[in-house]
């Protein structure tokens, strides 16, 4: 039997776990860690929001500007196991169906 | 018997809410209620509104509760810029838009909200439906 | 708030096999798999089109290989083979409901 192998390389994955209080306050902490991820040329980013106790409409906003910037360049932005208060904002809202959830 | 408090207008501020409501709630009996955090998330999205909008030049947000059986009544008042109604663009789902979902949220939360100019100051008052029937039991 | 950082490059590996897959074989199948584990390749794509014939001992590589990736958040994927003496060992097995196989690599390589 003969075998080949060959790797090829896929795209980078950023991994954003949260811990904490997600409002305005922290808005720029978490654009700032967004665009770090963009700038390493990490287009996905798999936000981690199991832990997250507290989050608004502005926290919402980064949220979805971070998944608009990563399809933009053709990535994705993915909220991983979202804790209750992140999907009671997110059916108020209607963007449980606007993002992709794991 | 109404349950006062004053926030600082701030987004750091704004945290000092849920415990004036966790102590509002405890008064009634309201404590394992299933609509305690979406309540919260509604009047801190108006408070937020008159941080970022309203910029009350004193700095405060007045926060004032009552109840009655299973509902409770908030109004918030603040002495900043007045609130133009047709400034607000509702959001659009099929096109996810990054602001706007303020008061959206409110208003599904909220069985009543009204906003009324007094006298230089901003009122809004909400009424919310709690319930007080559920046993949220994820204690251990 | 607190944010942790962490990245992971999700590189896929191609396997290409040709000839038989039995147990003379599937020893040299398990040190390709077992290597590429040990340098972090746990996302494995193993092309069968060309494979004329696999017997349970292949299967068994194939198996091990695909629960070891997946224990550590990797998977092994199949190209079926096109031979119907390749492929019946699958489906009597019916690890061809285990195993995500398809008919073309870039489906894989693609979709992952």
């Amino acid at each position: 039997m003969d075998i080949t192998t060959e790797v090829h390389p896929g795209k980078q994955t950023s991994e954003l776990v949260l811990h904490g209080r997600f409002d305005a306050h922290e808005a720029d902490l978490f654009r700032a860690a967004v665009e770090q991820a963009l700038e390493d040329g990490h287009h996905n980013i798999r936000v981690h929001l199991a832990n997250v106790e507290f989050v608004d409409s502005t926290a919402l906003a980064e949220l979805v500007r971070g998944m608009k910037r990563c399809r933009e360049l053709r990535g994705d932005l993915v909220l991983v196991s979202p804790s209750d208060p992140v999907r009671v904002i997110l059916e108020l809202t209607k963007l449980d169906a606007a993002f992709d959830i794991a | 018997m109404p349950h006062d408090t004053i926030l600082e207008a701030s987004h750091l501020g704004l945290r000092d809410l849920g415990q004036w409501l966790d102590q509002v709630f405890e008064a009634v009996g309201w404590s394992s209620s299933a609509s305690r955090g979406a309540i919260e998330l509604a009047i801190h999205e108006v408070a937020a509104n008159v941080v970022d909008h309203a910029r009350p030049s004193d700095g405060r947000i007045m926060l004032s509760a009552t109840t009655d059986k299973t509902e409770l009544f908030v109004r918030l008042s603040d002495c900043g810029n007045e609130f133009e109604p047709s400034c607000v663009v509702p959001p659009d789902p099929e096109n996810p838009q990054v602001r706007g979902y303020g008061l959206m949220i409110v208003e599904q939360v909220a069985t009543s909200l009204d906003y009324q100019r007094i006298d230089a100051t901003n009122n809004w008052t909400m009424a919310f439906a709690v319930d007080v029937a559920s046993d949220t039991s994820s204690q251990d | 708030m607190d944010i942790l950082t962490g990245s992971h490059e999700q590189s896929v590996m191609t396997v290409t096999l040709s000839g038989r897959l039995d147990a003379l074989e599937a020893a040299a199948l398990r040190n390709v798999l077992d290597q590429a584990m040990s340098d972090g390749l746990v996302n494995l794509a193993i092309d069968l089109s060309d494979v004329d014939f696999v017997d349970s001992a292949g299967l068994a590589a194939l198996v091990k290989g695909m629960k070891d990736a997946r224990t550590v958040g990797g998977d092994v994927k199949l190209v079926s083979p096109e031979s119907a003496d390749a492929m019946r060992v699958f489906e009597l097995t019916k690890f061809d409901q285990v195993f995500t196989m398809v008919s073309d690599i870039e489906d894989i390589l693609r979709n992952w």
